[in-house]
């Protein structure tokens, strides 16, 4: 059965969001370096939206913070997938999985695609 | 705490001035939000601004002050639920002196009413002034709510709002009465509330809604025709005192009636805050300051005008201020709790 959120489309970044989190928690600026190499460069996060996507993220239940640190004087604020994040993206997969197969026969059948 | 992930740690390397123009930029946040999640967003901005080089570039500042005005505007907003309490509240308090209007000051279908008074210059049609045009959209848009047309129920109030502004602009150059400024500008107060309406979830939670308007009605009606009763022959006998409860004698009285519902509004705003879901605070704050308007107009009449415009923007702010402390309670929350 889809997640409430799960059955909707989802926003590039945070679909990347919980892509780079699968790898376990991260802080602020390993987040953003991690979407921009997960998208081919295709999603540049700026600490503004990073927060504004977290937050979202957060008030859905898909992403908690998993503690903070200082670090030469900063604070470092680490973020982790819950279990609801885990399923979310799981359903996001799946429904990306049937857009690309979609695709591919299409191209397929316009003789695009061998 | 481990887990940083390929970022080199170490004293940095920006200068502290840095720190303060992004310090600046974080201002664009509200202080409830920077106090909660500034430090970790300030770390995340100096960390790419070292590894970038130079300080916040233009699409950065960009950034910010948007995403910090989006925070300011949220906190604006009520939660759904508070929101849909204090939408009803506002649609059947609105109604309520709508049709109390257009009943016992405008059109008085019962006997005792001396006949002459209909025939007063500027009337319209069967009533006294232009005022039903407005009145009769309030009961409209409870019906279309209370029987699942929430969207049209919110373009009926919304559409009170062009109404009056017509009424008050073009009824004297039609030669045509308009209804008391006060008790226009009070409409016009619970119009921003009731148009957030929307269509009961249940058919009980309609009857109530309909049922509540019908009861606040014929309550507020009683009244007024209990007043004036009281009022002395010779008021009766001149048309100015019966069209539209008179400029000031029967006005100041009922709109101490008004008041006293109001206020039962207020409080059964303050007992649901109590009893029921949390955030009733916007629908006490906008009935307690709504009682305000008729009490400042009644003390002193000829500075009516003046007193309604000091006590709108008051209005305004009461309700922002009662939104802000319900979404603070949420606001606090998401990016604080660590599990």
């Amino acid at each position: 059965m889809l997640s409430a959120v799960g059955s909707m489309e989802m926003r590039p970044q945070s679909l990347y969001l919980l892509a780079a989190l699968g790898a376990g928690r991260m802080h602020g600026y390993a987040l953003i370096q991690a979407v921009e190499r997960l998208s081919g460069g295709d999603v540049l996060l700026r600490p503004g939206s990073l927060y504004g996507a977290l937050e979202r993220l957060q008030s859905q239940g898909l992403v908690a913070v998993a503690g903070e640190e200082q670090v030469a004087g900063r604070v470092r604020r680490y973020f982790e997938l819950t279990e609801a994040g885990v399923v979310a993206l799981a359903e996001q997969e799946a429904r990306v999985r049937r857009a690309a197969q979609a695709a591919r026969h299409g191209l397929r059948a316009h003789g695009a695609l061998s | 705490v481990s887990g940083d992930r390929g970022i080199p740690s170490g004293p940095p390397s920006r200068p502290d001035h840095v720190a303060c123009r992004y310090g600046r930029l974080l201002r664009a946040y509200p202080p409830v939000w920077r106090a909660a999640h500034g430090q970790a967003l300030l770390g995340t901005l100096l960390e790419v601004a070292e590894h970038r080089g130079g300080g916040p570039t233009r699409a950065e500042a960009v950034d910010l002050i948007g995403h910090g005005m989006a925070i300011r505007l949220r906190l604006l907003a009520p939660a759904r639920q508070t929101r849909e309490w204090a939408a009803a509240l506002a649609l059947v308090a609105g109604t309520v002196l709508a049709l109390t209007w257009f009943l016992a000051g405008e059109w008085l279908p019962w006997p005792g009413v001396p006949a002459g008074w209909r025939a007063t210059a500027g009337h319209l049609g069967p009533f006294a002034t232009a005022g039903p045009l407005l009145y009769l959209l309030w009961p409209a848009a409870v019906a279309a709510v209370a029987f699942g047309r929430g969207r049209l129920g919110r373009r009926l109030v919304a559409a009170t709002v062009p109404v009056g502004v017509a009424i008050v602009l073009l009824a004297p150059a039609l030669g045509v009465r308009r209804p008391p400024l006060v008790d226009l500008v009070l409409l016009g107060s619970l119009t921003p509330a009731a148009m957030l309406a929307a269509q009961p979830r249940s058919a009980r939670r309609s009857a109530v809604l309909a049922l509540a308007t019908l009861a606040g009605t014929a309550a507020l009606v009683w009244h007024v025709r209990r007043l004036e009763a009281d009022l002395p022959a010779w008021a009766m006998t001149d048309p100015s005192f019966v069209f539209y409860r008179g400029p000031f004698t029967l006005a100041l009285s009922s709109y101490w009636v008004e008041v006293k519902t109001l206020m039962l509004v207020a409080a059964a705003s303050a007992l649901a805050t109590i009893r029921g879901p949390r955030g009733l605070c916007p629908g006490l704050m906008i009935g307690t300051a709504g009682c305000c308007l008729p009490i400042l107009a009644a003390l002193t009449p000829t500075a009516g005008p003046l007193l309604l415009l000091l006590a709108a923007p008051t209005l305004a702010a009461l309700a922002a201020w009662a939104f802000g402390l319900r979404w603070r309670d949420r606001s606090t929350r998401p990016l604080t709790s660590a599990r």
